[in-house]
């Protein structure tokens, strides 16, 4: 009797902890290595990565100054803005690689350097979404939505700082999910005097969480 | 034995319990672990300085053009002798002119200075017919008297009109003069004078023997009058613009009387024109130049073209201090200032 009662009892021991493990894999994600902690139960690997084309530098401007008309930051619906002193867009693409399905948002964290505050203030910013037909830059990027300032009124500075309030639309990304992004900036005309020698280090980041 | 063995399974089922519990919570609560990963990239963005021009170099000339000298103030005073003593004019200023015109009723030659700061002109009259008219003038000083006393030779009645003038050459303030006796005539002339300059002010006084009153020569404004016993006294003037002889000036009186004219030409400041140019700023893409100048009322002047170099003024005053502010422009951006001062001519 006191026999039968242990084994049970073990029985039960190694079956809660074989759920115990099911429910750890089915329920996190972590990318961690293949684990077995019992053999004849095998167990998956969950990824989460992203990576785009921008490589770690997605535009450097200097010597920058305010437009000689232009007080909103208008893209066009197709292509990108002719880059001058004044204004230019960058169109990045982003793949989503991990293995669990994941929402990917994006935000920046901002550096600013300037008399009053840095040139993130005054420059005008948008960022859209949207395909690209061939090549890898904007001239065949077709806009299907503005993640921010579609109004061409935005400025640098009003980015989402966190994945919190980051600029989303990308849920449920799956394995070798793309996005395309074009990065637009204007210095407008009406710039204030003030933003002369000033500068702004946005970084960028797509970060994927698992669902 | 029993007491030694019962206490097993006992344990064995709390574990199993326990176990049970935890595995029911795990599902009932599934961690849900957060896991993420990014990829960042960075933009990099920084703003031009709009370069300031340089070698400002400010400088004023006085080549040609005078303005007229401006009417400030008038105060006047009569008393029956021996002086009168006349407050300065309201509001005169160091600098200005000051022209005196005077009357003294019975015996000729009784109007004297009492300092020799006052420069006399003209004294025109007739010891027979009691009459006598006097100009003078004086340029005030920082510490200028609060007023001025004019002595006359014998306790008879005089009066004293003083005007004060600004914007008075500061070389040569009387650029012409001239008096004269009428000898019982129904009008005051007050004579021609030849000016050497433009733009001068005319300035008349009459003198005449009997009524209470007496009107401006034709063409002037009166600016002040004085009765004295026996007698009026009237100061009038106006803006002479041309080179040569002004012609006379006359007081229709109604009927015969003995008077005396005279008349005074204030030369006029001259017209400065300060001249500014500096060096362009090294910014092709500036569109022009904030030029700002201070010294009384500030003016700012808008300067278009990066390659214009060279600016005038022409609405200052004579013998001032100006500072000028030079800034590059582009759109909304203003360079750093280069600053110069000049005193005009």
């Amino acid at each position: 009797m006191r026999m039968a009662r242990t084994r049970c009892g073990r029985a039960a021991v190694a079956a809660v902890a074989f759920v115990a493990v099911v429910h750890l894999v089915s329920f996190s994600s972590a990318a961690w290595t293949a684990n077995a902690v019992n053999s004849g139960n095998a167990l998956t690997t969950g990824t989460v990565t992203v990576a785009s084309t921008a490589g770690t530098n997605l535009f450097t401007v200097t010597g920058a100054r305010p437009d000689a008309a232009a007080t909103t930051l208008s893209p066009p619906g197709v292509g990108g803005i002719t880059t001058t002193v004044s204004t230019g867009s960058t169109c990045v693409k982003v793949t989503y690689g991990g293995s669990l399905p994941a929402t990917v948002r994006l935000y920046a964290t901002l550096s600013n350097t300037g008399a009053d505050g840095g040139l993130g203030g005054h420059l005008l910013f948008a960022i859209d979404t949207g395909t690209v037909s061939s090549g890898t830059g904007c001239t065949n990027f077709t806009s299907t939505g503005y993640l921010y300032g579609a109004a061409g009124n935005l400025y640098l500075n009003g980015v989402p700082g966190s994945y919190a309030g980051g600029l989303g639309g990308w849920t449920n990304a799956v394995q070798n999910d793309t996005r395309w992004y074009r990065f637009s900036w204007l210095l407008p005309a009406n710039a204030a005097s003030a933003a002369q020698a000033e500068q702004v280090q946005a970084t960028f980041v797509w970060e994927a969480q698992n669902n | 034995m029993i007491d030694n063995r019962t206490p097993a399974p006992v344990q064995g089922r709390g574990l199993t319990m326990i176990i049970v519990v935890a595995a029911v919570l795990l599902l009932a609560a599934p961690v849900h672990a957060a896991f993420t990963a990014s990829t960042t990239t960075v933009a990099s963005l920084a703003s031009d300085t709009l370069d300031p021009p340089t070698g400002l170099s400010v400088g004023s000339s006085c080549a040609a053009g005078r303005t007229a000298p401006t009417y400030r103030s008038a105060s006047s005073a009569s008393s029956g002798g021996p002086s009168v003593t006349v407050n300065l004019p309201a509001g005169t200023q160091a600098g200005d002119v000051l022209v005196a015109m005077a009357i003294g009723m019975s015996n000729p030659g009784e109007i004297t200075f009492t300092n020799s700061t006052w420069n006399l002109l003209h004294q025109p009259g007739n010891n027979s017919q009691d009459i006598l008219g006097a100009s003078f003038w004086r340029r005030a000083t920082a510490a200028e008297p609060a007023s001025h006393t004019f002595q006359m030779g014998d306790p008879d009645p005089g009066a004293v009109i003083i005007a004060a003038y600004s914007a008075v050459d500061s070389v040569t303030a009387v650029d012409a003069s001239a008096g004269q006796f009428n000898n019982n005539l129904s009008s005051a002339v007050v004579p021609s004078i030849t000016t050497t300059t433009a733009a001068t002010r005319l300035v008349s006084g009459v003198a005449v023997e009997g009524p209470a009153t007496v009107a401006a020569p034709t063409g002037q404004t009166q600016r002040r009058m004085q009765t004295v016993s026996g007698g009026v006294l009237g100061l009038a003037d106006e803006s002479f613009a041309t080179v040569g002889a002004s012609g006379t000036r006359s007081v229709s009186l109604g009927s015969n009387r003995y008077s005396a004219g005279m008349a005074v030409a204030l030369r006029g400041v001259p017209t400065p024109t300060v001249n500014v140019s500096w060096t362009a700023t090294a910014d092709t893409y500036a569109t022009g130049y904030e030029l700002v100048r201070t010294g009384g009322a500030t003016v700012t002047t808008a300067i278009s073209g990066r390659n214009t170099v060279a600016a005038s003024d022409t609405a200052v005053s004579s013998a001032t201090s100006y500072t000028y502010t030079l800034r590059s422009v582009y759109g909304s951006w203003k360079s750093t200032a280069v600053a110069g001062a000049v005193t005009t001519c």
